[in-house]
């Protein structure tokens, strides 16, 4: 197999494994399902382009899909006004595909999304990355360019943030 | 919302992308890494794309050459990027040629010539920069620094933009000269004649584009309107304070003066039928009450940008020049006080009003902050002490024992459009104080 061959194969399977991730996070910073597969999509063309000019792997894949992701969002939100839950739904907010019409769903996952973004983001990266995308501590610290002492603080607080925001 | 903790992770951990929509992306992603660097082939993508790079598109004409070329390379999908570099090439070229035909001179030397214009980012050598009337090297900063300036201006509204920067040039011009007793009848007559073609440039250009449909360029000519409006008053405030300590230089100045009256009135009787125009669209369009809040935001933020700009610089600014500036932002946060309790009242015309003078009371001050911190008043000069350009208009009027005729055809103007909007008739007592020649 060339070199090219290999970091194709390299490179999709880095897709497979973390694009649903990638999807996720952007998912919980956009509130909207086609600008989250935007940038999913454009986040895994952007690792391409490092790897096949670069022509080195990525020792740390998955913090690098991520700050690629995190910076293609930050270039989003400077466009993107805030939004109430009404005009989420009135506006067509979609977190569900298409395919599914339930609407209980959508308003659950509107709810979701709306109780995410009222955390500040790092606050709302963390208890994503810890309790959605199951990452530990150490991981999320490397991933954060934090220590674990900051990263289990913020989990801490957050946490007892969200716990008192859902008993309503 | 009660929920269990357990529960949310688990609805949060179930936002996935669906099976067909991930084998999408990654067919995308296969038939990218298979395309040479022939980018014009790229596969359609998710209906957001499409839109994206339309609003991508349009948004280019309002940048610079620099920006374009930086934007196009760093942030856009690669048929967009294909696409501007093609459509730059193009203006590339129209410009070479323009450029030939304005300055006659040959190809190498219009490529070194844009090739400084673009180095040092707008065509200025720095000899004729700084040129005055009179000084050797004035000529070349018109006929070839400005025109290059000129020539660069991608968009209409760039080319306004330049229009009434050049107004407030020739102006600052004619201040430097009076301050160093060098501004004579022949100067003040050139200058007065050169601001004046600027501004009637700028002028017809504001009417055109205003009726073109685009809000972005509606609401950037809007802004230029207002500051070539600012920039008169602003101006106007100076020159009256730098009558000179010589009968020639006092009658120059006088000149400048009264060409600058004249384009003043003009300037404000188009921007009050405009304004009475503006009101009508806010009403049919977004609401007029909408708009109002708009407004109330452009205002606000407006002021918080003079008055940040006015703690940055205003220590360099002689002290005359600081209480006008102060007094004309203090000004300008009245008024949009005054306009917001003609909005919590309702009266959503007044306040719409009341918010534009606000911006323009402010962008006057940032005018003479801007000039004031390259004017330097010698010492007895500016005797006449100005308060506000209502006492400028009333100082002038003591002074030369003119009738202001301007004023009363602006009166004439206002009292017609008034007229015509009858629903706006109670607003007329609420401009019974404002100085003459405005709103």
């Amino acid at each position: 197999m060339t070199r090219n061959k290999e970091q194709e194969k390299a490179f999709l399977e880095a897709y497979d494994t973390y694009a649903d991730v990638i999807f996720r996070h952007s998912l919980m910073r956009l509130s909207d399902r086609d600008e989250a597969k935007d940038v999913t999509q454009e986040t895994f063309l952007r690792y391409w382009k490092y790897v096949s000019t670069e022509g080195e792997a990525v020792r740390n894949v998955r913090a690098f899909l991520y700050h690629v992701a995190n910076n293609l969002i930050i270039d989003h939100w400077r466009k993107k006004k805030a939004e109430s839950l009404d005009d989420l739904l009135e506006a067509g907010f979609q977190v569900a595909e298409r395919e599914e019409e339930n609407t209980d769903f959508e308003v659950e996952a509107a709810n979701v999304i709306l109780l995410f973004k009222t955390f500040p983001d790092r606050e709302r990266d963390t208890l994503v990355l810890r309790y959605v995308d199951d990452l530990s501590v150490k991981k999320i610290a490397e991933l954060m360019g934090e220590s674990e002492n900051a990263v289990s603080v913020r989990i801490h607080r957050a946490l007892k943030k969200l716990k008192e925001k859902l008993k309503g | 919302m009660k929920k269990s903790f357990k529960k949310f992770i688990d609805d949060a951990k179930s936002f996935s992308l669906g099976k067909e929509e991930k084998a999408q992306i990654r067919v995308y992603l296969e038939s990218r890494l298979r395309l040479e660097s022939n980018v014009d082939v790229l596969p359609k993508q998710s209906p957001k794309y499409t839109e994206r790079v339309q609003v991508e598109l349009s948004s280019f004409p309002t940048k610079g050459i620099r920006a374009i070329t930086r934007d196009t390379k760093n942030r856009l999908p690669a048929v967009v990027r294909k696409t501007e570099e093609n459509r730059y090439k193009q203006w590339l070229s129209q410009f070479r040629d323009l450029l030939e035909r304005e300055l006659s001179v040959g190809r190498s030397a219009v490529l070194g010539v844009f090739a400084v214009a673009v180095l040092i980012g707008g065509g200025s050598t720095y000899a004729a920069a700084n040129a005055l009337p009179g000084d050797v090297l004035y000529p070349i900063k018109i006929n070839i620094n400005e025109k290059i300036l000129k020539l660069a201006a991608f968009t209409h509204e760039s080319e306004v933009a330049l229009s009434v920067d050049l107004v407030g040039k020739r102006l600052s011009e004619a201040e430097f000269l009076a301050i160093e007793n060098k501004l004579t009848p022949a100067l003040a007559e050139q200058i007065s004649l050169n601001f004046e073609k600027h501004a009637l440039l700028a002028e017809g250009m504001i009417e055109e584009l205003k009726q073109s449909g685009d809000t972005k360029v509606v609401n950037k000519i809007a802004e230029e309107a207002n500051k070539l409006e600012a920039n008169l008053r602003a101006h106007e405030l100076l020159l009256i304070r730098l009558s000179g300590d010589n009968d020639e230089n006092d009658a120059a100045v006088s000149r400048v003066n009264y060409a600058l009256q004249s384009k003043l009135n003009e300037v404000t009787e188009k921007r009050i039928l405009r304004d009475v125009d503006d009101v009508k669209i806010a009403s049919t369009t977004v609401g007029l009450k909408e708009a109002t809040e708009g407004k109330a935001g452009a205002a606000f933020n407006k002021i918080e940008e003079v008055s940040k700009y006015y703690e940055q610089k205003i220590s360099d600014v002689e002290v005359k020049l600081q209480t006008d500036a102060s007094e004309r932002l203090q000004s300008a946060k009245n008024i949009y006080s005054e306009g917001e309790e003609k909005n919590e009242a309702g009266d959503y015309h007044s306040a719409f009003s009341k918010f534009k003078e606000s911006m323009r009371a402010a962008e006057e001050a940032k005018v003479l902050i801007f000039v004031g911190e390259t004017l330097k008043f010698k010492e007895g000069m500016g005797a006449v002490t100005i308060t506000s350009t209502t006492s400028v208009a009333k100082q002038e009027q003591k002074k030369n024992g003119d009738d202001l005729k301007a004023t009363s055809t602006a009166e004439k103007v206002k009292n017609k459009s008034e007229n015509e909007s009858r629903v706006n008739a109670s607003s007329t007592d609420n401009n019974s104080n404002v100085p003459p020649g405005r709103d």
